[in-house]
Parts: structure tokens; C-alpha cells; sequence
């Protein structure tokens, strides 16, 4: 009977411990951060509005009236890190964490301000924090050529440009179409793949993933033509029409047609925000 | 009868395993095993010959990293395996051959080497059914097993042999493994009071292993549970995630008795062989680099290969006498191994398997040699003082013969294209592609417990040890100060031993804590471990055994809370509950067949892990599991049925969130997400087995 009771005395005392001493022990603690999964979407600058030309006044030399502006966006990341200099030469994808991805693509109009939801929600992580951001204008495949059958543009633009000095008018109309023409040829290392050709990079995204809200991405059309002399666009098929080149490797390219992509492929016109009622 | 000492206990948390009638239990490898002490959870990821993932006691010991695993007192660890430095694969040890397991959770005893920094698992071999015995399983997923062991009769029950083949095709797709393992042992006199073991073992194994499956595809419906990405259409390998594994061993030692002192020497030889595939990633880390010729994701299919030669030996002398009316003892040892390890680590192209890129290649030299005292002090009949110190030297030479991987300004006119090992260095000036380095340390570990009682059959405890684990050698550089991560370990508890009825019962209960200065953290990316900062555990543990004429129940609890130092936050993937139940009935029927009496037992295992923190905020599910055995025993057949998850849940074994990306969707996904390793389904074995040549 002693044994029994001194048993009993001792397997209480042990079954009692937990509560008094395991206190948070047994609990399932917090890694870190969150993920969560929310909007994204896509817009023009703020002031468009959505089936009526947009007046540019950004370029002193040129008036310029939009008319048609459309831009593919085959995804968008974000990224934790800002790169150290040199060290995006390195491949396709940045080296830190990406915190966010948009992969759904969409056809964005660039003459609309209103919010243009991507077709699904976004996967994304709370920490760390975003600091930059990608837009990945391609239809298909990142490295694909071609990226899509049938080929298509991802930019399409339209519309006049007056020449602010002798009130020249110049209606016209371009593309850019990243494919086998943006390749690097003959090299024997890939140094330049096309796949940089087709991601704009290091677009600044100082933004805070929340439960609530969204991401927007505003694309200024009016910065695609920064620097454009108008007066050097090509003629176009149609009398008194002007076209950008959209090859690299065609006669007529430069100084327009790479002013044109290069623009698009700048950060200048693509701005990142957190839109709480999004 | 023949025999050695019991190690002397080191307090509460030191469980010295019988298995008897436990090994009814369903169990698939000797691994299982370990779940008789509190706080283990073994997974996966890797397949039937890839070593299981052990957590003990809040710590997530990989395959091994953080316990020292010993068969006999033989290493198992591998020091300077590429996947994991300490790599602890057990698959070679025959289950039916394991007759008890000395589990001691923490470094408190200073036997207790490199590796042990959770704590130790030593595998005692024996075989206590004697004379010759076969059986067959076979069961579900084509599963086949044939297993021969004899014993013979009149020789101690370490004088045995065994073997086994076995098959299966594995639940869902790509899990098939075949493996064959054989074992024997040979225990004779050694004098008028001594005894030595020769020990010789060998294993091989093939296998594939399904991998990952990434949770937004499997609630998608694009993939299903049990699949496997590499017989996926868009995402097939050529060669398919698996492996292949080896390992031979001899070891002998002996112990004997002179006058006052005990005197014991081991030595062992050990070659072992592993080759691992593993894609944790999918086509997420070929990006183009610029002296790359272009390609597109060729896939991230890791290709490890380790060789390793490993030889060692112990020994030590255990003196004992008495003082103030007490039996005193005091031991000095020592442990040396040398290891011969070469590792390459490649990547393959799912298309068509061959490498493209050679990320390491490493051949390492490691020596670890260890010398120790150990006191057992008894003042009073009711107080001891166990412990000491182990001092330990730890030697690495590493040559990398892919030493230099990239090169910022390479020649212009002949630039490294393509090539992994570099032989330009900045400017295109010419280098070697391998470079040596080496380095050493020596380290001091104090180990300390006190025992108090026992009072009424109960026993108080507490324990203080530091222990080390040895970094993989790929971190070596030349000089690196302290090549090894260190921890601290406390340790409380009370313990009762006694009897209830003419049954024995042993509850146990403590707490511990255990401080880590630098942690390993799975990546990956690398697909093996990565150092990383401190962490601290701190738990409870509670366990029973209650063993009766018709009855065995172990049964034991664990919860834990480990965070990192410097921000508190919780370390990932840990479970903070573990909660196992192994139950075997047993008894004859009360009618005798043919004037045989007929055995039966029943058995159950029964495990519950507890959510675990995930990176990201996330939390896994539960993993409820119940197995279960009837085995009916006449004359000398034996006939048992058995499952596994008897409940069929579908639960996730391992779950996982990092950035993986196997063209899921329109566009490359390239931020942390959720996976899983799924658990395995229900499964159902029959095995008959006969003995013959018992007396």
C-alpha cells in the first residue's frame, strides 16, 4: 500500500509539471512574417481617362497626344533586395528574396487611371519588406523565342506629336516586339539574354504587403517617348503616317525605335504604390 | 551468461530502451525505434535509402547532425558527408537485431562525442530468439521482404546472424527501393573474466524518392498527393530523384576485469558509399549567367555523391573501490576516428540527365580524437556525482578541387565559358582549379550530473554538459578558428522506479534547456544544411513504462519551445508536441492446438505531432498516426498481420515553405511557398515466419 500511494504521490507530482513549467513550451511560435495573397493591378498615370486621348507635356521639344496605348504585363515581382552594383550582371533573376509575384498577365490601357485587375491574386511574403520591383513584358516564357504563336507586341502606341517650335504635326504609331530580334547573336557567352531584354528591373517599390489593400502599378505612356525626336520617325505605310521600327536590326531603328524601347525598358514610367482600398 | 556493464545513468533524461515486446510494433526500419524516447520525430524527403530526419527534443537534427548515433559503440555518423556533415544513416541495421537502444537526451556523459549535441542513440545488437528463423512479409505497394536470422542455441544472444532482402514499389509514384542487408556478430570469452564481439555488417540499397509537392499545385488538382513532379509531363527528370547507398563495416573489442580495473578497446573499419538526387527547387536556380552560353532553366536536380573510408578506435579503463563505505569509480578513455571523405555535388538537365554544372568538389581528411575522464563519486548511499570532462581535437585538410566558381573580370580574349571550376582568376590571370586549406581546434567539455536518491523508489537529477557538432568541411578555411558550433545543456528531472501490483513501472519527468551558438538551417537552395545563428530550446519531457505479466506500454510526451537569440523568433519547422504510444498485449490462448499452446499479442503505435512553425508565418498541420499488429504464434510458426496509418489520414510528413518553381503557372514562381512530403497511406503486410533449432 505504500508503494501504491508513494506511486500515486510521485505520478501526480509529474503529471503536474507540464502546466507550471511547460508554459509556452508545446505553443506554436512565429517564424517570421506572414504570407498572404492579394490584388494587383495595372494603370495609367492618374488624370487619364479611360477612352480619351492623353495630352504628354512631358517633353519640352514636343507636344504629344496619345490615342492608343496598350502595354502587356506578363508578370511582376518584387524583390527584397537592391542589388550592389555589378551584381545584376549576374543572370535573368535578382539575388535576393523575391517577397512578391503577379503572374497572371494582362493587357493594361495606359490611357485609363482606373485600377486594371490582374486576372489572380498575387502570392507575397511580409518580411522582409519589398524594396524594388520587376515588370516582365512577355507574353510567354522569359527566355522563350519566340514567346508566343502568333508573335505579338507587348506595346502598342498611337497618337500625334506637335513640334512645340514650328507646330509640326506628326501623327504616328508604334510597336515593340521582343523576340529573336533582341537575341543576342554571335556571342558565345550570355552575357546579354534576351531575357533581360524582356524584364524591367530595379524599379523602385518601397511598398508594405498588408492583410488589406493591394498593388498598383501606374505606367506613365506619356515617359515612353523621353527624348524622342519625332522629326527621325520613319514614315509609315500610309501617306503622311510615321511608324517607330520595332527590329533592332532593321535600318531606321535608331535612334527612334531604341528610344522608344529603351524607355520602355527604363524605370522612369512604371510606379509602384500600396492602395489600401484596392 | 555473458555480457557488459549497463552504461551508468546520467539522470532523467538518459533512457536505457529494452525493446522486448515492443518490437511487435509495427516499425519499418531500426530508425523507428528511436520513438521510445520522448520528443523524436523522424521524416523523410528523401526516400526508403536516404537517412530519416530526426527531431529530438526541440532540435532539428537533420540526418543526423545534431545526435551521435553508435551501433555498438561504432559510428554511424559520417564526418564530412556533403548532404550533411554527421549524416547518420541506420537503414543498415536490421530491426529483429536490435535488443535495446540507449537514448540519452543531451551531452551529459563525457563518453559522449562530436555530434552530440541533442543528444546520443547507441544501438545495442542481440538476438534473443534462438535457433534458425525465416520469414516472408508481403503486403501492400508490392512491398516482399525475406528475412533469415539464427542464433544458436547455447551462445549469448549477442552471438548472432541475420540478413534480409526486400522490395517495394512504394506508395504513389517513384518511391520503389530495394535493399539487402546482412549482420553478424560473434561474442566469446576473452579470459577468465572478459569478453570481445567481432562484428561484421554490409548493406546496399537502390531507391527513388517522389519529392516535393508544392501545395498551391496539389490544391489545384495539377498534381496529386502521392505524385511525384518527376513523372510530371512538363516537369519529367530523366533521371528521377533517388538514390543509392552503402555500407561496410567490421568492428572487434573486448572487455575484461583486472583486480579494481575494467578494461575495454573497440576498433572499427567502416566504407561507406551514397549517392543522393534531390531537386528541392524544381527549374528555379540555372538563371543565365554571363558566361553561360544561353540556355534556358535546365533544372535544379542535384546530383551528391559521397565516398568515405572511416577507421577508429576507444578504449578506456574503469577503476572502482571503495570509500566512506561506497563503491567510487573513476574512468579515462579515449576515442580517435579518422575520416577519408570525397564528395562532388553536380546538377543534371531534367531533359536528359546529364550534369551541366559541378557546384563542389571536395576531397577531406578529418581527424577527431577525444580523450575523456569520467568520476561516479558516492558520499552517501542516496547521493552520486557523475561526470567530468572530455577533451576533443578536431583536425580538417580540405582540398577543393573546384575551388574558384566565378570570376568577375575574366579574359577577354579567351573567356571561361561554360566551365565550373575555374582556372583564371580576375584579368584572366591564370590559377589552379583546386586550393587546399585546413585548420584545427581543440575543445574542453565539461559534463556534470547529480543524482539524488532514490527516496521511496524516486530518484532526482540534474544534469549540465557542453556539446559540439563539427562543421561540413565545405565552410573550412584556412585557420578558421573554431571549426565546430557549440552548446550548452541543462538538464532536471525527477524519476520514479518501481512496482504497482506485481507490474514495473518507470516515470520519468524533467525539463531542459539547451543553448546553440550557431545552428544549422536547411537550405534549400544548397540542398543541404547552412550555418546558421543561435537558438535556445526549452521543454518538458515526460515518459512511462509500465511492463506486466501480459503487457508492455511505453508511452512519452515532449514539449518544447525553440527561438533564435537575437530575435526571439520561433525555429522553423520544430514541432513544439510529440506524443508516441507503443502498447504490445500478450498472452497464450487458453486452448492448445495439438497440444501446443498457441501465443497471441496485439500491438499498437500511436504518434502525435503538434503544428510546427514554418517560415513565413505559417503553421503545419497535425500528424496523427496509428499502427497496429496481431501476430499468433504456434509451435514453431508465426503468422502476423500488420498496418501502418491505420486510419488512412492523409497527412503531410514534411511541410515545407521556400521558392520552388515546376511550371505551375504562366510565369516562373519565384517567392516561398508551401510543400509538403506526403506521409505514407495505409499499408497492410502479412508475414509468416518459422524457428526451428530453438531449445
Amino acid at each position: 500500500m505504500a508503494n501504491e500511494r508513494s506511486l500515486r504521490v510521485w505520478l501526480v507530482a509529474i503529471v503536474g509539471l507540464p502546466p507550471a513549467i511547460g508554459a509556452g513550451a508545446g505553443c506554436v511560435g512565429n517564424a517570421g512574417g506572414e504570407s498572404i495573397d492579394f490584388p494587383v493591378a495595372a494603370a495609367g498615370p492618374e488624370g487619364a481617362v479611360a477612352g480619351q486621348p492623353l495630352a504628354c507635356a512631358s517633353d519640352p521639344g514636343w507636344d504629344v497626344t496619345l490615342t492608343q496605348a496598350s502595354l502587356h504585363i506578363g508578370a511582376i515581382y518584387l524583390n527584397q533586395a537592391m542589388p550592389v552594383s555589378g551584381a545584376q550582371a549576374t543572370g535573368c533573376y535578382l539575388t535576393g528574396t523575391y517577397v512578391a509575384q503577379e503572374t497572371s498577365g494582362i493587357d493594361v490601357d495606359l490611357l485609363s487611371a482606373d485600377p486594371q485587375p490582374f486576372p489572380a491574386k498575387a502570392h507575397g511574403i511580409t518580411i522582409p519588406s519589398p524594396e524594388i520591383g520587376e515588370v516582365w513584358l512577355t507574353r510567354g516564357s522569359l527566355t522563350a523565342v519566340p514567346s508566343s504563336n502568333p508573335i505579338m507586341p507587348v506595346l502598342i502606341v498611337a497618337g500625334t506629336a506637335t513640334e512645340s517650335a514650328t507646330a509640326a504635326s506628326i501623327p504616328f504609331t508604334g510597336t515593340v516586339t521582343i523576340e529573336s530580334a533582341y537575341q543576342a547573336t554571335g556571342a558565345s557567352a550570355g552575357g546579354d539574354p534576351i531575357c533581360k531584354k524582356r524584364l524591367v528591373s530595379l524599379i523602385p517599390a518601397p511598398v508594405t504587403l498588408q492583410d488589406t489593400g493591394g498593388l498598383l502599378l501606374r505606367v506613365d505612356p506619356c515617359r515612353l517617348f523621353i527624348g524622342v525626336d519625332f522629326s527621325l520617325v520613319p514614315a509609315g505605310p500610309g501617306v503622311g503616317t510615321f511608324q517607330f521600327v520595332d527590329d533592332p536590326n532593321a535600318a531606321g531603328y535608331s535612334p527612334t525605335g531604341s528610344a522608344l524601347y529603351g524607355n520602355l525598358h527604363s524605370t522612369g514610367p512604371y510606379t509602384f504604390a500600396w492602395e489600401t482600398d484596392l | 551468461m555473458l555480457g557488459r556493464r549497463p552504461p551508468t545513468s546520467r539522470g532523467v533524461s538518459d533512457f536505457q530502451l529494452r525493446v522486448d515486446q515492443l518490437a511487435e510494433v509495427p516499425r519499418a526500419n531500426a530508425s523507428e525505434l528511436l520513438k521510445l524516447a520522448p520528443g523524436i520525430l523522424l521524416t523523410n524527403e528523401g526516400g526508403e535509402g536516404h537517412a530519416e530526419q530526426v527531431f529530438m527534443r526541440g532540435f532539428d537534427a537533420r540526418e543526423g547532425q545534431d545526435i551521435e548515433f553508435t551501433v555498438g559503440g561504432v559510428p554511424i555518423n559520417e564526418s564530412g558527408n556533403l548532404h550533411g556533415n554527421g549524416y547518420a544513416d541506420t537503414h543498415f541495421i536490421i530491426p529483429e537485431l536490435v535488443e535495446g537502444l540507449r537514448v540519452l537526451e543531451g551531452p551529459y556523459d563525457p563518453r559522449q562525442g562530436n555530434y552530440a549535441v541533442a543528444g546520443s542513440a547507441d544501438y545495442e545488437l542481440g538476438l534473443a530468439e534462438r535457433g534458425l528463423s525465416a520469414r516472408y512479409t508481403t503486403g501492400s505497394f508490392g512491398t516482399e521482404r525475406i528475412l533469415a536470422l539464427w542464433g544458436p542455441p547455447g551462445e549469448s544472444t549477442h552471438t548472432f546472424g541475420g540478413a534480409e532482402i526486400y522490395k517495394t514499389d512504394g506508395f504513389g509514384q517513384n518511391r520503389d527501393a530495394q535493399r539487402g542487408s546482412a549482420m553478424g556478430q560473434y561474442e566469446g570469452r576473452f579470459g577468465e573474466a572478459g569478453t570481445y564481439r567481432l562484428t561484421a555488417q554490409a548493406y546496399a540499397t537502390h531507391f527513388h524518392s517522389a519529392g516535393i509537392i508544392r501545395e498551391d499545385d496539389y490544391q489545384s488538382g495539377r498534381i496529386g498527393f502521392y505524385d511525384s513532379y518527376d513523372l510530371l509531363g512538363s516537369t519529367r527528370e530523366q533521371v528521377p530523384e533517388g538514390g543509392d547507398a552503402s555500407r561496410y563495416s567490421l568492428a572487434g573489442d573486448f572487455e575484461t576485469r583486472a583486480g579494481d580495473v575494467t578494461l575495454s578497446q573497440q576498433a572499427f573499419l567502416i566504407k561507406r558509399d551514397m549517392r543522393l538526387l534531390e531537386n528541392f527547387t524544381g527549374f528555379l536556380l540555372d538563371v543565365q549567367e554571363p558566361l553561360q552560353s544561353l540556355h534556358p532553366q535546365r533544372g535544379d536536380m542535384l546530383d551528391l555523391d559521397v565516398h568515405e573510408l572511416t577507421v577508429g578506435a576507444r578504449g578506456s579503463a574503469r577503476w572502482h573501490g571503495q570509500w566512506l563505505g561506497q563503491r567510487q569509480e573513476l574512468e579515462l578513455g579515449y576515442f580517435a576516428r579518422g575520416d577519408d571523405a570525397a564528395g562532388t555535388q553536380q546538377r543534371l538537365e531534367a531533359d536528359n540527365g546529364v550534369p551541366y554544372k559541378t557546384e563542389t568538389d571536395l576531397d577531406s581528411q578529418i581527424g577527431d580524437i577525444a580523450l575523456y575522464g569520467d568520476a561516479n563519486l558516492r558520499p552517501w548511499r542516496w547521493l552520486s556525482l557523475r561526470g567530468g570532462g572530455r577533451g576533443e581535437i578536431l583536425t580538417y585538410a580540405v582540398l577543393n578541387n573546384c575551388a574558384a566558381q566565378t570570376v568577375a573580370h575574366p579574359s577577354t580574349t579567351d573567356p571561361p565559358i561554360d566551365e565550373s571550376c575555374l582556372t583564371q582568376q580576375d584579368m584572366g590571370r591564370p590559377r589552379e582549379p583546386d586550393q587546399r586549406s585546413s585548420t584545427s581546434t581543440v575543445t574542453f567539455l565539461p559534463r556534470a550530473s547529480l543524482l539524488v536518491g532514490p527516496f521511496r523508489d524516486v530518484m532526482f537529477s540534474a544534469s549540465y554538459g557542453r556539446g559540439i557538432r563539427s562543421i561540413d568541411p565545405s565552410y573550412i578555411t584556412q585557420d578558421i578558428k573554431t571549426p565546430f558550433a557549440s552548446v550548452r545543456s541543462y538538464d532536471a528531472g525527477i524519476a520514479y522506479t518501481g512496482s504497482l501490483r506485481g507490474t514495473s513501472v518507470v516515470a520519468r519527468s524533467a525539463v531542459f534547456q539547451t543553448i546553440v551558438d550557431q545552428d544549422l538551417i536547411f537550405s534549400e537552395t544548397a540542398g543541404r544544411n547552412v550555418l546558421g545563428s543561435g537558438t535556445t530550446r526549452t521543454g518538458w519531457l515526460g515518459a512511462l513504462r509500465w511492463t506486466g505479466p501480459f503487457f508492455d506500454e511505453s508511452a512519452n510526451l515532449t514539449l518544447v519551445s525553440a527561438t533564435f537569440n537575437d530575435n526571439h523568433q520561433a525555429v522553423a519547422y520544430v514541432p513544439g508536441t510529440v506524443f508516441r504510444s507503443d502498447t504490445a498485449l500478450f498472452a497464450p490462448l487458453p486452448r492448445r492446438l495439438a497440444g501446443r499452446p498457441i501465443r497471441i499479442s496485439l500491438s499498437a503505435g500511436i504518434t502525435y505531432v503538434g503544428p510546427r512553425p514554418l517560415p513565413y508565418g505559417e503553421v503545419s498541420g497535425e500528424i496523427f498516426t496509428v499502427d497496429g499488429a496481431l501476430t499468433v504464434g504456434w509451435s514453431h510458426y508465426q503468422l502476423r498481420l500488420s498496418a501502418t496509418n491505420v486510419l488512412d489520414n492523409h497527412y503531410r510528413l514534411g511541410e515545407y515553405d521556400f521558392a520552388s518553381d515546376f511550371k505551375s503557372q504562366p510565369q516562373p514562381t519565384l517567392v516561398p511557398e508551401r510543400e509538403f512530403t506526403a506521409g505514407a497511406p495505409r499499408a497492410l503486410f502479412a508475414t509468416f515466419g518459422i524457428n526451428l533449432g530453438a531449445s
